[in-house]
């Protein structure tokens, strides 16, 4: 798909996300039979179900390739692909609004599968984009307190995969622990031991680096 | 309570007494979660938006895929020859289903004319490819009753104007069952319709109470019942508009019209007047086929 060549770095406030939980997910506050209501439209043909659908769930889809990538120009645009791709197969999909925030995560898993392969078979790296968030260091602050982006993504290499994956789905998209379970074809009780691991690996990794 | 259900219930807001450890833990969340605090810029999201929605309409726009074809392909209409032929080879001479093409009612070769018959229908892939196999099946019953009702052979004619009813009947039931799996056969039904009001006139001609009796040809010429050519009949795949559409009769050339080719595409309402020559969707005996005569074009539909 054609990326965007120009763009302003408009910076938008942030919808305040409630703290993700088991029961809660992407958008607690918004019912489950809401969200069943919408993919059933969707998978029905109806274009304002579908659109439903990508306003409850293109702000965490981007906040995850954000977090995964570091840079907001591709997470845009690959959010803009999933939610294509999403639009073409979205009739054949089975399952109610849990489900579906899986479904639509495990094709932005393997979207961000696929550019990685790709960038592999490049000879050329690419030049890495300069941090979007940045924080001021203040010495009196402690290790967590100084935490950006570059390092919270440096940080996350350290974790396994399935690790870094729920600490992504859980706390930069915000999904329940369901959705999450859904998202990386583990049970819930998995998502729960690999957030509990993947914290504690992370804290270890961010406090070896500072 | 296990360390990491304690810490989802610390994510989770619940009163629960925790280790100082796992408070940490719950406070690099909060922080992880401050630092990918972000929202996509409007512009993008708008741009995101529109291309999602024009990609779930050109989906919509799609056509959905029928449960099975309902049209042949090349692969499964060769299969289908393979399995003919194989058929011949191990159960029938070919011979004699070269001389049962012409077989009419009571004739020896004419259970194996039928059987054939059977076997083109046990071929076909759906209800909507039986139904058009049982198309020509009744064309071929008609063809047959025009030819003796020709050769007055009155008793013959019956039978096989009771044979055409059979597979019109039979017609109608794989047309009921393809449109319950969704299968598109409006225009093949739309198509024998015309069809069969076509028949209606002929079948009153033969039963002697038509328009007018039917029109014997002469020996040796196109309109020969039992003789002429192997060309194209006198209602080949394309013939008989206009003005002969009033002239009833058994066109029986042997070697014209029925089926046309296998290789037809569907129905499209240009070939709706071919009596038994013209068997528009594809299932037809090629050049081997009866003609009909033009019959009158009146009567009831058939539906």
């Amino acid at each position: 798909m054609k990326r965007a060549q120009v763009r302003q770095p408009s910076r938008e406030p942030a919808p305040k996300r409630p703290y993700p939980s088991s029961s809660g997910g992407a958008y607690p506050e918004e019912g489950a039979q809401q969200l069943d209501g919408l993919v059933r439209g969707a998978r029905n043909g109806d274009a304002d179900a579908f659109a439903g659908l990508f306003e409850h769930f293109h702000g965490p889809v981007f906040r995850y390739l954000l977090a995964r990538l570091g840079n907001r120009s591709e997470a845009e645009d690959m959010a803009s692909e999933v939610f294509v791709e999403a639009a073409w197969r979205v009739r054949d999909f089975d399952g109610g609004g849990a489900a579906f925030a899986g479904w639509l995560f495990t094709i932005a898993r393997h979207d961000l599968l696929d550019r990685h392969r790709a960038q592999r078979r490049r000879v050329v790296e690419p030049v890495p984009d300069p941090p979007d968030l940045e924080t001021a260091p203040d010495p009196a602050e402690g290790v967590l307190d100084r935490l950006d982006a570059v390092r919270v993504r440096e940080a996350l290499e350290r974790l396994t995969p399935d690790q870094r994956e729920v600490v992504l789905l859980k706390f930069a998209a915000g999904l329940s622990n369901e959705e999450a379970a859904q998202a990386t074809g583990k049970p819930i009780g998995a998502v729960k031991s690999l957030q509990h691991r993947g914290l504690g690996a992370l804290r270890r990794a961010l406090e070896e680096g500072s | 309570m296990k360390a990491p259900d304690v810490l989802d219930r610390v994510l989770a807001g619940e009163p629960v007494q925790a280790s100082p450890e796992v408070r940490e833990l719950a406070r690099l969340a909060g922080i992880l979660q401050g630092t990918w605090e972000a929202a996509p810029a409007a512009e993008a999201t708008a741009r995101g938006r529109a291309a999602a929605l024009e990609a779930f309409g050109d989906a919509a726009a799609l056509p959905t895929m029928p449960i099975v074809p309902a049209r042949p392909t090349r692969a499964r209409r060769l299969v289908a020859r393979m399995a003919l032929a194989a058929s011949l080879v191990i159960g029938l001479p070919a011979a004699a289903w070269a001389a049962s093409e012409d077989a009419l009612p009571g004739e020896l070769m004419y259970p194996v004319k039928r059987a054939f018959e059977e076997v083109r229908l046990a071929l076909a892939g759906s209800p909507a490819d039986e139904a058009e196999v049982l198309l020509g099946i009744a064309a071929e019953r008609l063809g047959e009753a025009a030819v003796a009702d020709a050769l007055g052979l009155d008793d013959v004619a019956a039978e096989a104007v009771a044979g055409y009813e059979d597979a019109v009947g039979r017609f109608d039931e794989r047309i009921l069952a393809a449109r319950a799996l969704g299968l598109p056969v409006q225009g093949l039904a739309d198509w024998a319709n015309g069809l069969f009001a076509r028949h209606e006139a002929l079948i009153d001609a033969i039963n002697g109470r038509s328009v007018g009796p039917p029109a014997h040809a002469q020996p040796g010429s196109d309109e020969d019942p039992r003789g002429g050519s192997k060309g194209e009949g006198k209602r080949g795949k394309h013939g008989g508009k206009g003005s002969q559409e009033q002239q009833p009769g058994a066109g029986g050339n042997r070697g014209g019209g029925q089926g046309g080719s296998d290789q037809d595409p569907a129905p499209t309402g240009n070939d709706v007047d071919g009596g038994a020559g013209d068997q528009g969707p594809g299932k037809g005996k090629g050049s081997q086929g009866k003609g009909l005569g033009p019959v009158n074009d009146k009567g009831k539909g058939h539906e």
